[in-house]
């Protein structure tokens, strides 16, 4: 029974501890509901933490594994098996990172139900977390449709007025896609004879069509998620109608699961299709770049400016991953970290005025900066952050992937073209003027509406809910060799694997 | 002020003798570079215009006229000195060459158009109204009241509450042979028997 007591276990669960007290509290002991939730959420980034101080950034492989046979099926075995290398270590601080911020953020913002609230808060973090660290293909399924769960309530619940419209497509949306991966995974099972990840490496061998086609499954799962034009269509419904939270978590973490899926299980697994697709790939990457911020340019509702801009930004993720290097997957991966940090301070952002103001009406504000200077401050270097500015983190990010991405136009390259990198770049601009229009439209000029004027600056609550966030902002924009550090081992040795594998493949 | 001191300070950068500014980007470039030599023909011309600018300047708008210019009524004030001098070149001074316009009309226009376009029109009405929720979950209702209605209650209830309607029917008219007299029993039995054999006989008896 020791693997009860195994760091991985431990934060993967440590949550459930939080609503088992929850549990027994009344419904309108709020105050105490929070505080449960709060405390949960700091210890599971507190074990996280340990688990970093475990973690070995120059051992590429699976680290802290723990690997129990679970559900015994004539045959093969499911396992529960969970593991962390430099693909994960990162994404798992970001989410128990952001989880307590969150759960800081709902303070005054959520007063119906809050003791359910933060169950389904806290049952939603073991899902994201379980995403992150599963090693076996069917317990990560199994925690990846569970993140659906307390997500389309936390939507559907405490959501804006289309709640039960976002809620019900946020869910068939995803799970549509989920069940092709569900028969790419029965048929790796069947055919493999195992469903663990290093088994599956091991053997290889699939042949390349084959290749293709799971690949494919695979990715309709996964595309859906990040979401990769042109399925995104489920995005601006469930981002604008959660609650700050929510969409704090869905752009933070749920969007991550989707391109951490790509890395974690397309790349490796099938790596043929994955040289073979890449061109393609790259091209819906950049399509989603440039779309996204020209839409983004166009909304009047600031939420949903910030939820078409995850379209633009996670197209450079995905861009950084197809390029299939070094550079561009490092790149990806830490632009993922960006991308929850920026966006998911963002999201906080404009929660804190709409609870102010009850309206997120880009025409509604103007003059901001000289009524709540606080917040203006807060908000220019995360707007300068969210589009890439040097010094700050998304430049380091969005840099490196332009790198992978030059580096895979080349001839030998995974793209063969220089016209990706290119137009990726054009995308950096694009967001220079969407992100500096809403902060000029918010902030900047006379105050013109009267309502504005008494508005009261950030709270101390508000202030050290953004501040972690500002500065990991500062630090991977100014040193982010750290970061680099935790993911460069595994990333090599995933380029090399694809490389000898795509090499060794003959259709 | 503050420009003119950083300019002043931009300059000295790369003095002859210093020259920062020739190396500084050096490295990020693979070919070696060399750096621009020191003419002194250039150097004097360039020193030459730059003290003939600051003269004309000073000359068109000196602080004499400067003072006597502010202290007129707005509408009284003469003309730009220097438009007399140079004519229609003043225009496209005063204009920018129409940057600012040739910028809008080229490139700033075009693309809020094209954002209006892609978010309202292809994202929202297309993508988003039609396709999705009018197309797939519109096409699915429409299946689904299809196969409920059409199908469900039409056909496959259709032909259940048939059998029971037809096993309803059938008893209906059946009901009347039962009648409950013996002789009419008797009747039917004695045909029955009368058919038998009248078959036995003409098909040539099968049980020999």
């Amino acid at each position: 029974m020791i693997y009860l007591l195994h760091p991985l276990t431990l934060v993967t669960f440590f949550p459930l501890v939080g609503v088992l007290v929850l549990l027994f509290l009344r419904p309108e002991q709020k105050n105490a509901a929070r505080w449960v939730a709060l405390v949960a959420t700091l210890v599971t980034f507190g074990i996280s933490l340990a688990v970093l101080a475990q973690f070995n950034p120059s051992n590429p492989d699976l680290q802290l594994v723990v690997d129990v046979p679970w559900i015994p099926v004539a045959g093969w075995e499911i396992h529960y098996f969970l593991g962390v290398d430099g693909l994960s270590i990162l994404l798992l601080l970001l989410t128990t990172l952001l989880a307590p911020i969150s759960i800081f953020s709902t303070w005054t913002a959520v007063e119906e139900r809050v003791k359910d609230f933060m169950i389904f808060f806290l049952l939603l973090e073991i899902g994201m977390v379980g995403v992150f660290l599963a090693q076996d293909l069917f317990l990560f399924y199994v925690f990846w449709e569970f993140t659906l769960i307390p997500m389309y309530f936390l939507i559907g619940i405490w959501g804006g007025s289309r709640r039960m419209y976002a809620a019900v497509k946020f869910f068939l949306y995803t799970m549509a896609g989920s069940i092709l991966m569900l028969l790419a995974i029965l048929w790796l099972g069947i055919h493999q004879g195992s469903f663990q990840m290093p088994t599956l490496l091991a053997l290889g061998g699939i042949p390349g069509n084959l290749q293709i086609w799971l690949f494919l499954a695979f990715a309709a799962a996964f595309a859906i998620k990040v979401p990769m034009w042109p399925l995104h269509s489920w995005l601006p419904d469930a981002h604008v109608e959660a609650p700050t939270a929510g969409s704090v978590i869905l752009a933070g973490v749920l969007l991550k699961m989707g391109t951490y899926g790509f890395l974690r299980f397309n790349l490796p697994l099938f790596p043929y299709a994955a040289v073979k697709l890449a061109p393609w790939m790259a091209a819906l990457a950049v399509i989603g770049i440039l779309y996204g911020a020209a839409v983004s340019y166009a909304q009047k509702d600031v939420k949903k400016l910030v939820a078409y801009s995850s379209v633009s930004h996670l197209g450079f993720v995905m861009l950084g991953l197809f390029a299939l290097n070094s550079q561009g997957i490092q790149g990806g991966i830490l632009q993922m970290v960006n991308h929850g940090l920026s966006t998911g301070a963002l999201f906080l952002i404009v929660g804190m005025i709409y609870e102010r103001r009850h309206t997120r009406d880009i025409d509604a504000f103007g003059g901001l900066w000289k009524i709540m200077p606080i917040y203006g401050v807060l908000t220019l270097i995360v707007a300068l952050s969210s589009m890439g500015l040097p010094g700050l983190n998304g430049f380091v990010g969005e840099f490196t992937i332009l790198l992978g991405a030059w580096g895979a136009g080349q001839p030998d390259g995974s793209y063969g073209t220089y016209w990706f990198a290119a137009l990726a770049a054009i995308g950096v601009i694009l967001a220079a003027v969407y992100i500096l229009l809403m902060f000029q439209k918010l902030f900047l000029g006379p105050v013109t509406k009267d309502e504005n004027r008494s508005l009261k600056d950030l709270n101390w609550r508000e202030i050290v809910t953004l501040v972690p966030l500002i500065i990991l902002i500062f630090w991977i924009g100014l040193y982010p060799k750290p970061f680099f550090m935790l993911m460069g081992p595994t990333v090599d040795n995933l380029v090399k694997a694809i490389q000898a594998a795509s090499v060794a493949m003959i259709p | 002020m503050v420009l003119a001191g950083l300019s002043v300070l931009g300059g000295l950068l790369n003095f002859p003798s210093l020259k920062t500014f020739g190396i500084w980007l050096e490295h990020t470039l693979k070919n070696n570079l060399h750096e621009g030599e020191f003419v002194l023909l250039i150097a004097v011309i360039s020193t030459i215009l730059a003290l003939l600018a600051i003269f004309l300047g000073w000359w068109l708008y000196n602080p004499r006229r400067y003072e006597s210019f502010w202290a007129m009524p707005a509408a009284k004030r003469q003309d730009d000195p220097l438009r007399v001098y140079i004519g229609p070149v003043f225009e496209v001074l005063k204009n920018k060459y129409w940057v600012d316009e040739l910028y809008w009309t080229v490139i700033l226009n075009p693309y809020i158009s094209l954002s209006r376009f892609l978010a309202d029109v292809v994202d929202w009405r297309f993508w988003h109204d039609w396709f999705h929720d009018k197309v797939l979950a519109g096409g699915y209702d429409l299946l689904t009241r299809l196969l409920a209605v059409q199908i469900d209650l039409g056909i496959i209830d259709g032909i259940a509450n048939g059998l029971g309607t037809l096993a309803q029917r059938s008893a209906g008219s059946l009901r009347r042979v039962q009648t409950g007299y013996v002789r009419n029993y008797a009747l039917f039995i004695f045909l029955g028997v009368v058919i038998i054999l009248g078959y036995l006989i003409l098909a040539g008896n099968p049980l020999k």
